[in-house]
């Protein structure tokens, strides 16, 4: 910062790099709009793509497929995430057991588990999408076929000729 | 949840792919239905065989320690799991076939070489011994003179669904020493 009154200047200079840079709108599909530093909002690919192609940043971005309630739950953990960057011991410590935390609140309901995975993949969070996936795999260990397709609301579907494969099969699943 | 039927392919892909350290859940996904048997089978990779669960079932041995019966014996502890027991020492799926051609010959990698057949007792899988997809080598230094020797069983170019039925095999062995490996149950 060249010009401008000293204290005022340095203190913009410090926000703008704490906050790294810029902040970015994400408006979720009921019209929501959520402010994130940019920093955050680049956990997504999908918004660091549409970032770095230049342009809308102004005008927000648009989230058609994304409700608030999981939007807000998404940037909590990119704001954890992109907002700090973990150099010591400690702080990678802390941002483990956010993780484990995170994770543990959405396991506790699988639906909004269910949303926020479909969210992390819509906004390719890679993190995000490998904490998430983790979780519904660890749901998934361990459980007999019917008791995935309880737990996963799944219709039976499989043919005649599918049951007689996997009698072939006889892998005693 | 039936927001769950819905899981794109690329998440359900996320996720099974994340269970191939535990072959035997990734087995159970496969039979759930229709869209996750597709995605497991096209988009996963097959399970790596050191992965699979190993465990110790029993220990079949050749009849002719037992002149009482043709079949291989059957070694294993009685208990509570008895009636639960994965390997099972029947042969029963061999439909048909003579009763001299159920001597076990030998065994590696926790496959019965029979007369005619490459039996696989955890999958109660079994293929001619003579059939094209089926090698059985002699490992490198066994004398021709002696018949007890350990036999390597290769098998190649198996046919799709036989895939799972005899993965157990797909382990080249890691050394040709006489290890009780029939416990060892594939997915």
């Amino acid at each position: 910062m060249a010009s401008g009154s000293g204290a005022a200047a340095a203190a913009a200079d410090a926000e703008e790099k704490e906050s790294g840079s810029r902040m970015i709108t994400l408006t979720s599909n009921e019209g929501k709009a959520f402010v994130v530093t940019e920093a955050s909002a680049r956990q997504s690919a999908t918004i660091r793509s549409m970032v770095d192609d230049g342009g809308c940043v102004d005008k927000g971005f648009p989230l058609p497929n994304v409700d608030s309630k999981t939007l807000a739950r998404v940037i909590q953990y990119s704001d954890e995430h992109g907002n700090k960057e973990p150099h010591t011991v400690d702080e990678r410590a802390a941002l483990a057991k956010f993780d484990r935390d995170f994770i543990a609140e959405l396991d506790a309901d699988k639906a909004f588990l269910y949303d926020v995975t479909m969210a992390a993949n819509y906004l390719h969070i890679q993190g995000l999408l490998a904490l998430t996936t983790q979780c519904v795999a660890d749901t998934i260990k361990g459980k007999t076929p019917e008791e995935i397709r309880t737990a996963f609301g799944i219709e039976y579907d499989l043919t005649a000729q599918d049951e007689k494969e996997i009698k072939e099969e006889d892998t005693h699943a | 949840m039936a927001a769950a039927d819905l899981l794109p392919h690329d998440v359900l892909e996320e996720i099974l792919r994340r269970l191939a350290p535990s072959p035997r859940s990734l087995a159970a996904c496969r039979v759930v239905c229709k869209a996750w048997r597709a995605v497991a089978d096209t988009r996963c990779p097959p399970p790596r065989p050191d992965l699979l669960p190993l465990s110790l079932a029993g220990i079949f041995f050749a009849s002719y320690y037992c002149p009482v019966q043709e079949h291989p014996g059957f070694f294993a502890r009685r208990g509570r799991h008895h009636r639960a027991r994965i390997i099972s020492p029947k042969l029963d799926y061999l439909d048909g076939a003579p009763i001299a051609y159920l001597e076990a010959r030998d065994h590696c990698n926790g496959l019965l070489l029979m007369c005619e057949h490459v039996v696989n007792p955890a999958t109660r899988a079994a293929v001619g011994a003579a059939a094209p997809d089926v090698r059985v080598e002699r490992p490198r230094g066994a004398g021709d003179h002696d018949d007890h020797e350990l036999v390597g069983l290769r098998v190649h170019h198996v046919r799709p669904n036989r895939i799972a039925a005899l993965r157990g095999v797909l382990r080249p062995p890691t050394h040709w020493g006489c290890h009780s490996r029939i416990g060892g149950k594939t997915a």
